[in-house]
């Protein structure tokens, strides 16, 4: 029979993964990443290791049934995927941050602001919402630079330890929500592979039930 | 100078063309055959006429243009269904049951994406007039018919009854907002968020254990019958599971209930369906390759109450497919290619007249070269059989080639023979 293809993204958020399927028992031993190989493969499943915003990409098209991505990926790339589960890993808040004294400015009801971010649309829609006119402009990385050097007032990036905006003196000033890693899956793939994919779902829902008992 | 195209549109070439006529050709033939009649819709229409049965996902992505004479908002068809169900309530005498089918393109905004087109090609039916569950199998049943007679056989098809989410609606007596939320978990399949949904909605034990499992419960007739005794003390919910498995007893009298896999976590994508709904799929394929279901309330929104099911075909979906599985002729054959090396050709035109006559499609050659140049396009361009004539001095004889033989054969033999 063919092989799950699954599409996961390198770093740290990989290994984890890989963690998550060992101890839910879908893997019989950890596999290691390799230095450059981009496909790694054991008798049931086929592992690409592409980056966090492409896995949405490779399991909308089918050329991977499964993978891993965060809410902040899955809310930018808008895809068509299904989310069955949480996995709990990667979990960081997107938030809006800028200088301490750009609080007031924020809260003073500006009809028009300039956003810095890597996510256009989550930024986009969220001042959308509340009836602000946004200039947004968009950065590739070193997003908290935007704010220091008078390029925009405001950014929204993700924050897991808020460590990077504390040393860059920038402080969080609204949230917009939190995002962890969701296991995403291709709409055919959910359907003409059911029987394969749901007893990985049921495998990794009894691993992390147990793991909440537990905490 | 430009010359590019748009986005979300493409040309399809000679090949390409001919292998999506066949396609829809065939699939015409089988609707033919169950007795439905073809029908030719407008390519537009007044915006707010066909956008009445479309939920807002649809008529947020219609291509909108303006009548310049009354300044009305106009738009190119984005959904067949909505056009039959106004053209039928429109007619003065209803004859029921109704059949029609159709071919064409709708027009869509889409997501930006490669391979996203904005004109897309379908072929679809309507059976119109009809409540009964015979209907919907019915529809079902062409549409594997319609499958097979294309040479696919790995397909299967998914089924679920949309008044499920409404039954769990009613049972839990959900408000709007609620229900929303609950069904966007759904669309998303997202177990976790059922699971926070039920803790945040107080909803427990069977029903719970019921909600949170809708996105994995795929399988067949015996997954079925065992949510029944599971949900038993629901009865709104225990209603539409009876409908499922009165259905597959249809079904499987028309011998395809190895084909039919039920999938109660989908909601499918319009608003305008109200019970029995069906998805295509095949194995190792990422697209759907058709949809189509049951609609008791849309032709109401325009007048008169009927009951309507209905599939469309993607034929593009279909095509690369088929592309993919090697299951295309690769392009269109034609039958005689002539070559008159005389001076005068009357030869080749009456050859030509009297092959045409007996139903061969013949073409001559009108371009000067050597006579093998000529030989080489016409197998390239898909001639079987290439006639020469004039290459010696014998007038009462010419040479037919293929791609391996040439023999020399008095014309009058030949056209008798022929």
């Amino acid at each position: 029979m063919d092989k799950i293809v699954a599409a996961f993204p390198k770093g740290r958020l990989f290994e984890q993964t890989i963690d998550i399927f060992f101890n839910s028992g879908i893997l019989p031993e950890k596999i290691q990443p390799q230095s450059r190989k981009l496909i790694l493969e054991t008798d049931k499943f086929k592992f690409l290791l592409v980056r966090a915003k492409d896995v949405p990409t490779y399991v909308e098209y089918g050329v991977a049934d499964i993978g891993v991505a965060g809410d902040d990926v899955l809310l930018e790339s808008e895809a068509d995927v299904y989310r069955p589960i949480d996995l709990g890993i990667g979990a960081c808040n997107i938030v809006v941050a800028g200088l301490p004294e750009s609080k007031k400015l924020y809260e003073s009801n500006p009809t028009s602001i300039r956003v810095s971010t890597k996510y256009p649309k989550i930024a986009k829609s969220f001042f959308m919402e509340k009836g602000i006119e946004t200039q947004i402009i968009e950065l590739y990385g070193s997003i908290e630079l935007a704010p220091l050097l008078g390029l925009s007032d405001f950014i929204v990036d993700i924050v897991e330890t808020g460590r990077t905006l504390k040393e860059n003196g920038l402080i969080v000033i609204d949230h917009i929500r939190p995002s962890s890693a969701k296991l995403i899956v291709n709409r055919a793939s959910y359907k003409t592979k059911s029987k394969k994919l749901n007893s990985i779902f049921t495998k990794i829902e009894n691993f992390l039930n147990k793991k909440i008992e537990v905490v | 100078m430009n010359i590019g195209i748009p986005d979300g549109v493409r040309v399809y070439n000679r090949k390409e063309t001919f292998q999506i006529k066949q396609i829809e050709e065939n699939i015409a033939n089988t609707f033919e055959k169950w007795g439905y009649e073809e029908i030719t819709l407008p390519s537009f229409e007044y915006y707010d006429v066909h956008i009445k049965g479309l939920g807002k996902d649809i008529s947020q992505k219609t291509f909108k243009l303006v009548d310049r004479t009354s300044g009305e908002t106009l738009c190119l068809r984005a959904d067949f269904t909505s056009q039959i169900a106004r053209y039928f309530s429109s007619l003065k005498q209803k004859r029921l049951p109704k059949r029609y089918y159709y071919k064409g393109n709708i027009f869509r905004y889409l997501p930006p994406k490669a391979g996203n087109l904005w004109e897309i090609r379908q072929i679809g039916i309507e059976l119109i007039g009809s409540n009964r569950l015979e209907a919907d199998a019915e529809i079902i049943a062409i549409t594997s018919k319609a499958l097979k007679n294309l040479g696919i056989q790995n397909f299967q098809i998914d089924i679920n009854n949309t008044k499920l989410f409404t039954a769990i609606k009613n049972t839990l007596s959900f408000s709007e907002e609620t229900f929303k939320e609950f069904m966007e978990y759904i669309k998303n399949r997202e177990i976790f968020n059922l699971e926070k949904f039920c803790q945040k909605e107080g909803i427990r034990g069977a029903l719970k254990e019921f909600i949170i499992n809708i996105p994995k419960y795929q399988g067949d007739i015996d997954l079925i019958t065992t949510l029944k005794e599971k949900v038993s003390n629901y009865s709104d919910i225990v209603k539409t599971l009876d409908e499922l498995i009165k259905i597959y007893n249809i079904i499987s009298i028309y011998g395809l209930s190895d084909k039919v896999v039920f999938d109660l976590g989908e909601p499918k994508e319009f608003s305008y369906y109200t019970g029995i709904v069906f998805e295509i799929f095949v194995y190792g394929f990422s697209k759907p390759l058709g949809q189509g279901g049951r609609y008791d309330n849309l032709i109401g929104k325009y007048n008169g109450n009927y009951p309507a099911t209905g599939f469309a075909f993607d034929v593009l979906n279909i095509w690369e497919y088929m592309k993919k599985e090697k299951l295309l002729p690769e392009k269109k054959e034609k039958d005689f290619f002539i070559i008159d090396l005389t001076e005068n050709k009357k030869e080749a035109l009456k050859i030509a007249r009297i092959l045409r006559e007996k139903g061969y499609i013949v073409a001559r050659d009108i371009v000067d070269r050597d006579y093998k140049e000529s030989l080489k396009f016409a197998f390239e361009d898909g001639f079987k059989k290439v006639i020469v004539i004039g290459l010696d001095n014998d007038i009462e004889s010419i040479y037919i080639f293929t791609t391996t033989q040439k023999q020399k054969i008095k014309i009058q033999d030949f056209l008798n023979k022929v």
